[in-house]
Formats: structure tokens, C-alpha cells, sequence
């Protein structure tokens, strides 16, 4: 990717909507028939269980899909964003116990503190890369999770805090009043999902995508072709950030009530593991990620399958990913499947060769 | 089109640090086992033989000895944590020993009792999904046998919606402080109380009381903190992060804190637990104070081997459940079961397994009580509702059900203390104090029908 594109400094600094070619528009639409089968007919297949399943794989995709700006596009290794989504559920779930705001702009609000908070995380990213800013990350994670440990998720309760200890069962965050059963909550998390991957495609396709890129190639010669690499920097955090947080007042309202045992920090490293295997070039990729982070668990859990197998799996995939296909599965699986299927066919030619011989 | 993941530098360190992290996981995971989860057994290895003194005779199980059930299954199911460092599976799996035996002889009026239980991993939205999935997928009628860390405060009102009683071992407050769930323990709020009483009793006058800093210790700290108010007993309550990186100064800390005539206690799992009491040791601590307890987590031999003679007799701990080489006829069928039917019970004999064929033989104790042979989830919960006088030589007195806002059957218990790498009983049962509010009420629910923990029907092989 040429950093050219990215070079312009003069003239409107807007962000302007991406052009869509033929071959765009063509995708578009078949994306567009895609999501109206995901939204309308699929959840309508699923038994109580696997709606569950699902709403938390469109969650952790959005989740996913933050890493992948911050890594894939930019360069930037974030080991902390399981414990930024903590911090975003938290928020959000403070929200709507605090406030009666309609679900969306509870969403919204979420997403803008949430980016807030994020990009102050992300400060250190400007002096720091690589390992250091790895570790910078996990260490912030590791605190988040600490203070999260002690102050606990809001359930109703009075203060700042939001939080009653109680035996007598806590109150639950709300959902959106069309989306009050597990089936409509699923439909609503896949087209807020969708919307958010809109966002992230936009920017992609547009100027912050190409400075972006021309960052993780080298920042030396993105600066000396007049990137503004500390803003672009931040705008990645923040778009990060604001996309995690949105995902946390999802979950919120998902679960319903909050613990601090669904946020582990090893977890971080698990996404981190699943988005490199999903494809951390592609916005597909962060779909993959997502199936791989909450839906291949499931499956095991279903086939009898202890989860531990888990991390076996990923550690194996994570070394194949590095190894052989950096791009993910995301490209692997297609490219493979098309490499098997000419074998397929050669064989089959070569089967046919014989017969045409004897025939003529 | 990229061909590479960043820079070769960036791939590298990439590299490095999942290989580290992703090794570190994997080390942790192949730790996980119930020597280092909550209240484990310190017995030996599924499948091993048990030190029975008295061998039972397991057709007991069941009315019709040595005759295989055949009939439609009766559908039962549970929700488990195990995750790495929190194995809870002992429980399922004895009760599903003890539904096996009872299956060999006779079932329920014929019919197999056929049970299934989820693993979950302490995600809400994932528990959530087991419980729907239990009742939609798997047609369960009953929930039985489970132990949970946060099952009770995720499904409760799931429960509670379609008149499903849970028989559930756990550890969230709900468990305890809902209508719908009556666990065979009594949690780690009660067990502390009872463990402030038990250094009282001991001649402490005054409390230094750990635990570790997880959600729902502010719930936790309050029991103590009554029972030690109507002992005119001081109180100085602490929370200490897990896993403990100082166990030296955190030992020092309680033990400046209770002063020479004072008591320690601690509420966490064995291996927290054991960092502390052997920072004690190692600094000569031990006899520093009047009196060391623990609740029920350190009831494990595994705790009495690692802490050795030293300790004998100077840790005193609540035990919900009464030992386990104890020749009441419960506890011999037990471990006559878990012989012949518990090669998966990987803790062994302990108090896990205990709970789960607790549960387990309620749940039959239940079933056998319905009349007309229809087994659905009405019939099978309003029989779990009615249980009472249930009387095993496990727990300490009759454990009932019944409708009632909170449940909180097993509120008098025993006192265990280390004896030659083994817990022994030192006191017998004790009520938990009624200062402490829930006890006071389910105290009063007691009274008002005394036939709720009255021993009742004896259960099966007594």
C-alpha cells in the first residue's frame, strides 16, 4: 500500500465517503442479502442456546473488529482489550441503570466515554511500539481488572458506584423494548454489529485507512510523507475504543447482570489469538475471530468437550496462522478450497484421459 | 495485496509473546485440578478405593436390588464450573454415580434416571444459554446436582419463571437468598460465622478476619461482622487480592491485628489459605495468637498433609459436611458408591462428592415421593418443593426445602481441625449464630413448622 494517498495536506481535512466501483456494488449487495437472512431467517433456526451463542459471536466480532483497526491496520499491538471492554460494560451497564435514556443513545454514550477512556489508554502508543506497548497495554488491563475486582459491576444499586450486595438477586440491565427477548435481542445486536462494521469499512476505505496503513509499513516514512502519524494514531485508539465500547453496553444488556469473571485477562491474549487466526487484514476476519472466540467453545462445550482443548487449538492455529498464512483464514480457507478443488478437477481429468483415448 | 504481518520485527515479537502467554495458559490449564479449587477432598484419585471401614452394600441404592431400570429415562441436568483453577465437576459427577447405582436396582418405579450437566466457565450470557438449553434441547424436569460459582445469580428468575427448584450446591448469595434454590451447604457467609465462632470458642477476644478480595465479599464480611457484635467479640475485618503475592506480611498483618489474645480467620480456597498459614508457620506465628480458623474450603486433608503436625489441633475448621471416614450408614453407602460407580470423581472422597450425593439422593428421595408415575416439571418440582426431615449422617441435622423467600437449610454444623495429616471432627454440631440476619429467619421459619427439620422418611440405604 502506497502512503500516498495519505500524503495530502492541504485542503479539506474531512472524511470523505469512499467511491464504490462496479465489483463494490456487486458485493454490497449480495452482503446486503446476506445480512437480511442473518437478521430475519436465521435467528428463527436457533434454539434458546445457540440465539445466546450468536448474540455474544456479534459482540466479540465487534470486539475483534477493534484489535483488527489497532493491529491489521495500524501496527499497534493492544494486549488490553478484554479489560477495556470490562470497563465499557461497566460504564454501560451504569448508564442504563443511572439514566432512562432510550437503548441507542445509552449505546452511543457508552461508545463516546468508552472512546474517551481508550484514547488515554492509548497515549503511551505514541512514544511506545511493539513489545513495550504490549506490555504497556496488558499492565493497564491487569489494573482495570484490579479496580473492576473491587468495585464490582453496577446491579441497581445507590452511589457512584451503582453496586448492592445482595442475596436476594440483583437488578438486571435493561434492554431495548423491541428487544426484550433473546431471539429480538440477537437481530438487534447483528444490526448494531453491522452498523459499526459500516463505520470501521469507511474508515478503512478512506483517508484514515491509508495513513493508517502507511504507519504499520514504516512510521519513519509516513511522517516523511507528511502523515500526521500522533493523530492518526489516536484516531485508531479512539475508533477502537468507541467500537468496544459499544460492544460492552451490548454485552451488558445481554447478560444482564455483570461479573468480573467473564473479563479474565487471559482472555486478551485469546482474542489477540483468534483475531490473528481469523485474519487481521480483513473485516471478515473480525467476524472469523468472533465465531472462533464464542461459538467454537460452544460447539465443544455441546460435543461434550472440555474447553481446555481451547487453548490448545489456538496455540496450534496461532503458529500455523504465523507461519503460513499471515493474511488468516479468512483468505487461507477460500484459497485452499479453491487449490483442493482444481486438484479435484485434474484428477478427474486425468481420469476422463484414458477413457478419450480409448474412445478415439 | 499484503504478503506479511506488519514488519519482520513486529512478526517476531508477535511471535515471542504468544508463545510466552499462549505456554503460560497452557501451564495453567494443565494445573487445573481440584487440589487447587475451592473445597476439594484430599482423598485419592477417582477411581482409587475408598477407606472404608465398613464395606455397604450398594443395592441399597435402589427398591428393586439387581434390577436394571428400563423405562422411559426421567430427564435431570445441571450447571458445573470447571475452568482452569476451579474444578466444581465432583459434585455432577458422584450424583450421577449414585443415579447409576440407583438405575441398577430399580430406578425410579422402573424408570432410569438419565442426567446430564453443562461445564461453564463464570460467563453469564454462556450459563444463560446452558439453562435455556437444559429445559428447551435436553427436556430436562428437574435441576439437580449443580455447584456453581455464579449460576445462582444468572438463572435464578430463569428458574423461578417456569417453577423449577433447584437443588443446587454453590456460592453466590442467590443460592441461599431466593425461593427457588436450596443448596446442601451453607456458603461462605455462614461458614465464616461459624468460624468466628469457633475461635470465640477457643478464648479469642478479639477477630482479625481475611479474605480474599472477590465480588461479593462486602455480602460476606457482613456475617461475621454480626456474629462477632452479639459475641461482644471486636472485629477487624481485611481483603487481600488473590492469587497472594505476600503471604509473609499478610500473615503478620492478622496476627498484629488480633493481638495475643486473639483469633485469625481466613475465607479462602486451600491454596490462598495455605500461603498464609505457612507465612505463619515460617515466622513462628502459629501460637502467636489464641486461635487459627478457617471455613470450609481449608476441610480437606490435602490442607491437614501440606500444613503437618504443627498444626494439629490449632486450626479450627467449620465444616458444613461431617468427614468423610465416618461410619454413619450414609457415609458407608458413599463410599461404597463411589467404589464401585465413582472411577470419574477425580477429587476423590470429599466434600464436593459429599454435596453431590446429598443432592443426588434427595433428588431420589423426591422422585420416589410422587404418586401416579407421571414425571414432568411440574410433578418432579413440586416434590423437590416438599422435601423435609431429610435426615443423612452428613449433614448435621434434617434438611427440608419447602416455600420460603430463602433457604439456608444447613445452618448447624461441625468443627474439624488437622490430626496427623487428616480433619478430624473436634466439635460436634453447632448451630450458626442467629445474629446473623438470614440465619435469624430461616430460624423462624423453623419454628413456625417444626416438621420441616424433623427427621422424616428415612432415606434410601439408611
Amino acid at each position: 500500500m502506497s502512503a500516498a494517498g495519505a500524503t495530502t495536506t492541504s485542503g479539506a481535512r474531512r472524511m470523505r465517503m469512499p467511491r464504490l466501483d462496479a465489483g463494490d456494488r456487486v458485493r454490497a449487495v449480495i452482503i446486503s442479502v446476506l445480512l437480511l437472512f442473518v437478521v430475519i431467517v436465521f435467528p428463527q433456526l436457533l434454539s434458546g442456546y445457540w440465539v445466546t451463542v450468536f448474540t455474544s459471536v456479534a459482540i466479540y466480532a465487534v470486539v475483534a473488529l477493534g484489535l483488527g483497526i489497532l493491529m491489521g491496520r495500524t501496527g499497534l499491538v493492544s494486549l488490553g482489550q478484554i479489560a477495556l471492554l470490562a470497563l465499557a460494560a461497566w460504564v454501560g451497564a451504569r448508564l442504563f441503570f443511572a439514566t432512562g435514556l432510550p437503548f441507542p443513545i445509552v449505546l452511543l454514550g457508552t461508545g463516546l466515554i468508552t472512546m474517551v477512556l481508550g484514547t488515554l489508554v492509548g497515549l503511551p502508543a505514541l512514544r511506545l511500539s511493539g513489545l513495550y506497548l504490549a506490555l504497556i497495554t496488558l499492565m493497564l488491563a491487569g489494573a482495570i481488572t484490579v479496580v473492576l475486582r473491587a468495585t464490582n459491576f453496577p446491579n441497581g444499586g445507590s452511589g457512584f458506584l451503582g453496586h448492592t450486595e445482595t442475596d436476594r438477586g440483583a437488578a438486571d440491565v435493561r434492554r431495548p423494548l423491541l428487544a426484550h427477548g433473546d431471539t429480538a435481542y440477537l437481530r438487534y445486536t447483528i444490526i448494531v454489529a453491522a452498523v459499526l462494521f459500516l463505520i470501521a469499512l469507511i474508515h478503512v476505505r478512506a483517508k484514515p485507512g491509508r495513513a493508517w496503513a502507511a504507519i504499520r509499513q514504516s512510521e519513519s516514512a509516513a511522517l516523511a510523507a507528511g502523515v500526521n502519524v500522533t493523530l492518526y494514531k489516536m484516531w485508531a485508539f479512539a475508533l477502537a475504543s468507541f467500537l468496544t465500547g459499544v460492544a460492552g453496553a451490548l454485552l451488558a444488556a445481554d447478560s444482564g447482570q455483570l461479573f468480573i469473571t467473564t473479563f479474565p485477562t487471559s482472555d486478551s491474549i485469546v482474542l489477540l489469538a483468534v483475531v490473528l487466526m481469523g485474519g487481521i487484514y480483513s473485516l471478515w476476519g473480525a467476524v472469523v475471530a468472533g465465531l472462533l472466540m464464542q461459538f467454537l467453545p460452544a460447539l465443544l462445550n455441546n460435543w461434550g468437550v472440555s474447553a481446555d482443548w481451547l487453548t490448545i487449538i489456538f496455540g496450534i492455529g496461532v503458529m500455523q496462522v504465523l507461519l503460513t498464512a499471515p493474511q488468516g483464514l479468512v483468505y487461507q480457507f477460500p484459497r485452499d478450497m479453491a487449490k483442493l478443488g482444481r486438484l479435484i478437477m485434474g484428477l478427474v481429468g486425468r481420469g476422463r484421459q484414458p477413457a478419450r483415448e480409448r474412445a478415439g | 495485496m499484503r504478503k506479511h504481518l506488519g514488519s519482520r520485527k513486529t512478526r517476531s515479537v508477535l511471535s515471542l509473546l504468544i508463545l510466552a502467554v499462549g505456554l503460560s495458559i497452557v501451564v495453567s490449564a494443565c494445573g487445573s485440578s481440584n487440589k487447587s479449587s475451592t473445597t476439594s477432598g484430599g482423598g485419592g484419585g477417582g477411581g482409587g478405593s475408598s477407606t472404608s471401614s465398613q464395606a455397604a452394600d450398594v443395592t441399597k441404592c435402589g427398591t428393586k436390588p439387581g434390577v436394571k431400570a428400563t423405562g422411559t429415562p426421567i430427564k435431570l441436568g445441571a450447571i458445573v464450573t470447571k475452568q482452569p483453577g476451579t474444578d466444581f465437576t465432583d459434585g455432577a459427577t458422584m450424583a450421577d454415580a449414585y443415579f447409576h447405582c440407583v438405575n441398577d436396582n430399580g430406578g425410579i418405579n422402573g424408570h432410569p434416571i438419565q442426567y446430564k450437566w453443562y461445564e461453564e466457565q463464570t460467563n453469564p450470557a454462556q450459563i444463560a444459554g446452558f439453562a435455556h438449553k437444559l429445559i428447551q434441547t435436553d427436556k430436562v424436569v428437574g435441576v439437580v446436582g449443580g455447584f456453581s460459582i455464579i449460576e445462582c445469580a444468572v438463572d435464578h428468575k430463569y428458574w423461578e419463571s417456569l417453577g423449577i427448584y433447584e437443588l443446587d450446591a454453590g456460592i453466590a448469595p442467590e443460592c441461599w437468598g431466593t425461593s427457588n434454590s436450596a443448596p446442601p451447604n451453607m456458603g461462605p457467609r455462614y461458614s465464616s460465622d461459624g468460624a468466628v465462632q469457633g475461635v470465640v470458642r477457643a478464648g479469642a477476644k478479639k477477630i482479625a478476619f481475611d479474605q480474599s478480595n472477590v465480588p461479593g465479599t462486602g455480602y460476606i464480611a457482613a456475617g461475621p461482622a454480626s456474629v462477632a457484635k452479639a459475641l461482644n467479640v471486636p472485629i477487624q475485618q481485611f481483603k487481600d487480592n488473590v492469587p497472594i503475592q505476600d503471604a509473609n506480611s499478610i500473615a503478620l498483618k492478622l496476627v498484629q491485628a488480633a493481638g495475643s489474645d486473639g483469633g485469625v480467620v481466613l475465607n479462602f480456597t486451600p491454596p490462598e489459605a495455605l500461603k498464609i498459614l505457612q507465612a505463619a508457620q515460617q515466622q513462628n506465628l502459629q501460637d502467636r495468637v489464641k486461635a487459627w480458623a478457617c471455613s470450609t474450603p481449608c476441610n480437606t486433608d490435602f490442607v491437614a498433609k501440606a500444613l503437618g503436625q504443627q498444626w494439629d489441633g490449632k486450626l479450627l475448621v467449620n465444616a458444613e459436611l461431617n468427614v468423610t471416614d465416618n461410619n454413619g450408614p450414609q457415609t458407608r453407602l458413599y463410599r461404597a458408591v463411589f467404589d464401585k460407580y465413582g472411577s470419574k470423581v477425580s477429587g476423590g472422597l470429599g466434600s464436593f462428592s459429599q454435596m453431590g450425593f446429598v443432592m443426588a439422593q434427595q433428588t431420589v428421595m423426591a422422585l420416589e415421593s410422587i404418586k401416579g408415575g407421571t414425571y414432568n416439571i411440574k410433578t418432579v418440582n413440586q416434590a423437590i418443593k416438599n422435601l423435609k426431615g431429610f435426615k443423612t449422617d452428613m449433614l448435621c441435622k434434617p434438611w427440608y426445602y419447602g416455600q420460603a423467600p430463602l433457604h439456608i437449610p444447613n445452618n448447624t454444623d461441625y468443627t474439624t481441625t488437622p490430626h496427623n495429616g487428616k480433619m478430624v471432627i473436634k466439635d460436634g454440631c453447632i448451630p450458626i449464630n442467629a445474629a446473623d440476619p438470614g440465619i435469624a429467619q430461616v430460624r423462624a421459619i423453623e419454628k413456625k413448622d417444626p416438621s420441616l427439620s424433623q427427621p422424616g422418611t428415612p432415606v434410601p440405604g439408611a
